[in-house]
């Protein structure tokens, strides 16, 4: 049951990096934020997952204005760079995920 | 004349400023009541709601592959196409909200049969004997047994699908408790890092 939350422990080594370019600035707050963030989203993105016939890119989709408007609130910048950092660590693990466990996105 | 014109219109006006702040007071109660109403109405019409009705997997035996002859036998499950080549107890894991369904087709070369469809809604379990194809249907036979009522053979099976429905809840529970400590985070992150600026303010300031 516990080798699935390898899969948060792989979103958060993937996306924190990412996520901290775009606020570099704020480096330091980038990590708690980002490790809470996705213990927040990712579980409830599986549980989704598994439960309803959706494509794993509508769901992703949700995921990545929840993680924007989080980015918006904790750190400086506007809402176009809180989502354009949201996208691109969300599309990384996405495409990630989508090659380890060859799930389909649509 | 003009002074009881004046107190009766003011009476008037007392009693109907009266009139409209009891009528915004039983609204008020009434919006109560209303918003309960639709808070809760979900409850006892199980609304369908993640985690509404506990369901238990159910399996579809599939028998006698071989009649189908030239035809190769699909399942769909989702958007996974998988082939059976032999006689196979498919299982449908239980959904608790939309219900997990398969479509079972036949195809050879360009010709396709129609498709057969069974999910976990029901709770019965499928038994499929294959006969052959006939012009574009499947001919079987299909035997149902619900899942609470089964014999000896399909308790084994329900208790093996009650375990992993078991597991599959813990693991639920899990995922809704980390979401939840990691909200729960967030927001203290928040609070504590607005005091800290706060702080950090009146420090510059002095």
């Amino acid at each position: 049951m516990m080798a699935i939350f390898q899969y948060l422990f792989y979103s958060i080594l993937l996306e924190t990096p990412l996520v901290m370019l775009f606020y570099r600035r704020e480096w330091k707050n980038v990590i708690p934020v980002e490790i809470l963030l996705n213990s927040f989203t990712w579980p409830i993105l599986s549980l989704l997952y598994f439960m309803y016939p959706h494509s794993l890119l509508q769901f992703e989709a949700g995921v990545v204005i929840a993680e924007a408007a989080a980015f918006k609130v904790f750190f400086e910048g506007s809402w176009i760079k809180a989502l354009l950092a949201s996208f691109s660590a969300n599309a990384t693990s996405l495409l990630a995920g989508v090659w380890i466990n060859h799930l389909s996105i649509f | 004349m003009l002074r009881i014109l004046y107190n009766l219109n003011k009476n008037f006006l007392t009693i109907g400023t009266g009139m409209v702040y009891y009528l915004l007071r039983v609204l008020r109660k009434a919006s109560y009541l209303i918003f309960g109403f639709i808070l809760f109405f979900g409850l006892p019409a199980s609304a369908d709601m993640p985690g509404n009705t506990p369901r238990s997997d159910v399996t579809v035996t599939i028998k006698n592959v071989q009649l189908l002859g030239g035809y190769v036998l699909h399942v769909l499950d989702y958007d996974k196409d998988i082939i059976i080549a032999h006689d196979t107890v498919y299982n449908i894991y239980a959904s608790r909200g939309v219900p997990h369904s398969i479509m079972i087709w036949a195809v050879q070369n360009s010709s396709t049969t129609d498709s057969l469809f069974f999910d976990e809604f029901q709770q019965n379990n499928y038994v499929v004997e294959l006969k052959g194809v006939s012009g574009k249907n499947i001919l079987y036979d299909l035997k149902q047994t619900p899942v609470s009522t089964g014999d000896a053979a399909d308790s084994l099976v329900n208790g093996a699908a009650d375990v992993s429905l078991a597991d599959i809840w813990k693991t639920n529970e899990l995922l809704i408790g980390i979401s939840f400590v990691a909200l729960l985070g967030l927001i203290f992150y928040f609070l504590w890092r607005k005091k800290k600026k706060g702080k950090g303010n009146i420090d510059a300031a002095l």
